[in-house]
């Protein structure tokens, strides 16, 4: 999956910890930990919106687009 | 933080609270399923001996449906009563896959993979269900009268399939694809707990 969540590291510059990101935003700590590692499906708007607020940071902080390696492209996209 | 707050805040929550809430409006009726469903084959067996009790009265019966004279020997009485019985151990299947698909609603799954699968079953199990009733009966009448598929002068083939054997067959294929509608809803739910 070529986008990235890079929740930790907004977390790492904020100092603030899971939990209390958890607490602030209204979802379970597992939640977060799952989105920190990626291991989700989807963001939902709103999630986005408290997350952004409680870390003054814009979406583009959180989820970044990585495109694939040349390798793992389809042979037409590589021509 | 409220009950409705929580279910804002998060998805997850809202989903089991929901569902929660849904066993709470829907338990009553899994109840009333299960109870119906052990007094149908409990009835239905007790019926069924009762019937087959006394050999004599239940010839009659089939003296006068077939307008022939029976002399059944015990082995060939006994056989019949076996096809019956098949009948209804088919049934009993449809109570078991009943039972086990309350049961999964009353532990709170109601939109996952097993409790479609349980519906499955139960639909599968209720179209034989059909199936094997109406060729039991076949059966049944055919060891008692000792000639293929008898034909009942009053009544014709009509004593093998009743009316009520197609809406039964309707209901059964209605669940199956109830099933699959479910199975799909699950799926959805799997996908949606995943979105956070």
């Amino acid at each position: 999956m070529p986008i990235v969540v890079n929740l930790d590291v907004m977390l790492a510059r904020r100092k603030m910890r899971s939990k209390e990101l958890a607490e602030h935003i209204g979802i379970t700590e597992q939640n977060v930990s799952l989105l920190k590692s990626g291991k989700v499906k989807g963001i939902r708007f709103e999630t986005l919106d408290r997350i952004c607020a409680a870390l003054s940071c814009q979406p583009g902080d959180i989820l970044e687009y990585r495109p694939a390696e040349a390798e793992d492209l389809p042979d037409s996209a590589r021509a | 933080m409220s009950d409705t707050a929580l279910h804002l805040a998060d998805p997850r929550l809202a989903s089991a609270s929901y569902q929660r809430d849904l066993r709470a409006r829907i338990g009553w009726i899994c109840h009333a399923l299960r109870i119906a469903a052990v007094l149908w084959i409990t009835w239905n067996l007790a019926f069924t001996i009762f019937n087959w009790s006394d050999k004599a009265r239940l010839l009659q019966n089939y003296q006068r449906l077939f307008s022939v004279d029976l002399d059944v020997s015990a082995a060939r009485y006994a056989a019949a009563f076996a096809a019956i019985m098949v009948s209804l151990a088919v049934g009993a299947v449809v109570v078991v896959c009943i039972w086990r698909l309350a049961g999964t609603y009353l532990a709170g799954r109601v939109f996952t993979l097993d409790a479609a699968l349980w519906l499955r079953r139960t639909g599968l199990a209720g179209i034989s269900a059909v199936i094997v009733s109406v060729l039991m009966r076949i059966v049944m009448a055919s060891i008692l009268v000792g000639q293929f598929l008898p034909i009942s002068p009053s009544y014709g083939y009509y004593i093998y399939l009743l009316p009520q054997d197609l809406l039964h067959a309707i209901f059964a294929v209605f669940v199956f694809a109830l099933a699959h509608i479910f199975k799909a809803a699950a799926e959805m739910a799997e996908d949606q707990a995943q979105i956070v």
